[in-house]
């Protein structure tokens, strides 16, 4: 029930099981960025779907479907704009990263309710919180590995999906990084987090200016690690609840690790 | 062509082994499974694009 409340408004599933302050904090920072990312590309960010593809369930395999209430009412109210095609605002695409990043924001914030539901009340549990690992799993693909104490796995998981999601942008010659040109595709390489958000951020989203020979390959290579990285998150979260819960009995070797961050 | 094949089999790599990560918490049982899950992936994935050739030559050839 927490975690379907979290869904439609955030922090409302935090408030539910009594938890007021972190709710009205959730719920501030992820419509925040919602609201912000809306003005910025003044709501036309579904826009850049190709005609033919728009309908009610277009928008299921974006990151904003993490935020489902605003993005309910995203569609409802500006839908996917006017008949008449008009210039997009300078920072459309901003706005677009923002929103995402809300839709992301909120599934840590379910995660957390989910798993606040879940936890005794009087317990104060002896490790890493899951939603913080997986969190900074996203961030950075290898990071909650590390963080968790299981460095070589992080090592590997950060070079392989790091290391395509580079390998990709460099062969599509950047011109993956535009939500604009390849809306789902952008969708799946944005879950590789901050090395995708950066590589937008700082490439500008090059236009494309000549034939791109790997341009295909690139984009299949850029997305994938993003779709794999949650595997990764859910391989860490899985560790991370059954230590959360006391139920792993052998910890790794780098349990101190873990204690610094609790 | 060649050139296809090489990219296929290298982004079998990381889904490989981020689904054996994923299906083993124990990294030794994991490393070890890595070649046989390859090339079980690799199998399976030749078996339906030879499916869908012949299918292709069967049925859709225009």
């Amino acid at each position: 029930m927490a975690l379907l409340l979290t869904w439609f408004v955030p922090g409302a599933g935090h408030m539910y099981l009594g938890r007021v302050v972190p709710g009205i904090i959730a719920l501030v920072l992820v419509e925040g960025l919602y609201a912000l990312g809306w003005f910025l590309s003044e709501g036309r960010i579904f826009e850049f779907l190709d005609p033919e593809l728009r309908g009610p369930v277009a928008t299921v395999l974006t990151p904003e479907i993490g935020n489902l209430g605003a993005l309910i009412a995203q569609l409802r109210i500006v839908g996917y704009g006017f008949d008449v095609p008009t210039p997009f605002a300078t920072h459309t695409a901003l706005g677009g990263i923002l929103t995402g990043l809300s839709g992301i924001a909120n599934l840590f914030v379910m995660a957390d309710a989910h798993l606040d539901a879940r936890t005794p009340r009087m317990r104060v549990p002896n490790a890493v919180h899951p939603v913080r690992l997986i969190a900074l799993t996203w961030l950075v693909p290898g990071l909650g590995h590390i963080a968790q104490g299981r460095k070589l796995r992080g090592a590997i998981v950060f070079a392989l999906l790091v290391g395509f999601f580079l390998a990709g942008t460099w062969m599509a010659e950047g011109t993956n990084l535009s939500r604009e040109r390849h809306f789902y595709y952008w969708s799946g390489q944005f879950l590789v987090g901050l090395p995708a958000i950066l590589s937008e951020l700082v490439s500008g989203r090059p236009p494309v200016d000549g034939e791109l020979r790997l341009g295909d390959v690139g984009l299949l290579y850029a997305c994938m690690p993003g779709l794999l990285n949650i595997l990764a998150m859910l391989d860490v979260y899985g560790v991370a609840e059954r230590r959360w819960f006391g139920e792993d009995d052998a910890p790794s070797a780098d349990a101190s690790t873990e204690g610094g961050l609790a | 062509m060649i050139l296809h094949v090489f990219f296929f089999l290298a982004l079998c790599v990381p889904i490989v082994v981020i689904g054996a990560f994923y299906a083993e918490p124990d990294d030794s049982i994991a490393f070890r499974g890595l070649p046989r899950r390859y090339a079980v992936f690799v199998g399976a994935c030749g078996i339906v694009a030879a499916v869908m050739l012949a299918l292709e030559h069967g049925f859709a050839s225009v």
